[in-house]
């Protein structure tokens, strides 16, 4: 079963993604904020990150930053999925290594249908 | 004293923040309870689209797109929860502006409030109705996500 990490600091939102998520069979993993999201994944890969932007202590974008530094995330799909729609901020995800952007709210079938073609299933 | 200096706006601005946090904290447990529900629902549809009797399969796989589709519907209590904190943050910004001894420009503080903006149609509107105002910083570049709402960019 692929493992899906997701960060957001919105608990509903959290339950929304794993729902739709669960729904196609992946495994889920939760994280509140950036920080603790690097702290899971220092010790623990999985095959896909989907965070918020906006959030406390850590945002999504630095979380994306920090995860490219670690060996077992270097080559991982990092999708960022946020209400944020300013061209500057998208640039500056796609700088620090995002592989994706996704305007809340979000389609649960058009991000399954993202998933299926990032882990190549379609 | 004028009438209009005698209205305690410090104090009213700070009301209506205060009355946007008391809204957004009593629907916070409200909204995270129906999600639940929600997400129950389609784990339940999940497991009967298995089964192995194909009228309960199918009844199964309308649970799930159900659910599915309330969860989209639902995501727009997060964008207005984000939008009123915008608002209760923007109100605060004025606050201290009114009772700071020496208040930033007007423009300082029409950009610090239009920074605080996630939605391109929150910096329309501020751009429409403050626009003149703010002057040409308020423009912004971010007009191609409005078709990308709900969609999916890959780098």
């Amino acid at each position: 079963m692929r493992k899906i990490l997701t960060v957001d600091d919105s608990t509903s939102m959290r339950q929304m993604v794993r729902a739709t998520l669960q729904s196609a069979g992946y495994g889920v993993v939760e994280a509140a904020d950036g920080q603790e999201a690097l702290e899971f994944a220092r010790g623990n890969a999985v095959d896909l990150v989907i965070s918020d932007v906006n959030m406390p202590r850590m945002d999504g974008i630095t979380l994306v930053h920090e995860l490219r530094s670690l060996p077992a995330y270097r080559l991982t799909p990092l999708l960022l999925l946020t209400t944020e729609s300013s061209q500057e901020k998208k640039l500056e995800g796609k700088r620090a290594g995002a592989t994706g952007w996704i305007v809340k709210p979000f389609n649960p079938a058009q991000l399954l249908s993202t998933l299926n073609k990032l882990f190549g299933t379609a | 004293m004028s009438r209009a200096t005698s209205i305690p706006f410090p104090s009213l601005l700070e009301l209506a923040s205060a009355q946007l946090e008391v809204a957004l904290q009593n629907s916070h447990a409200h909204i995270e309870r129906l999600a639940a529900s929600v997400d129950a629902f389609s784990k339940l549809g999940a497991e009967l689209r298995a089964h192995p009797d194909p009228a309960v399969a199918e009844q199964g796989a309308r649970l799930l797109a159900e659910s599915l589709s309330a969860m989209f519907a639902m995501q727009y209590h997060d964008q207005l929860a984000q939008r009123l904190r915008h608002v209760r943050d923007a109100l605060g910004d004025m606050h201290d502006a009114l009772a700071a001894p020496s208040p930033p420009s007007p423009r300082a503080l029409l950009d610090v409030i239009r920074a605080r903006y996630t939605m391109e149609d929150e910096r329309k509107l501020f751009d429409v109705v403050l626009g003149a105002v703010a002057g040409p910083s308020a423009e912004a570049a971010d007009g191609e996500h409005a078709a990308l709402r709900g969609g999916v960019e890959m780098f």
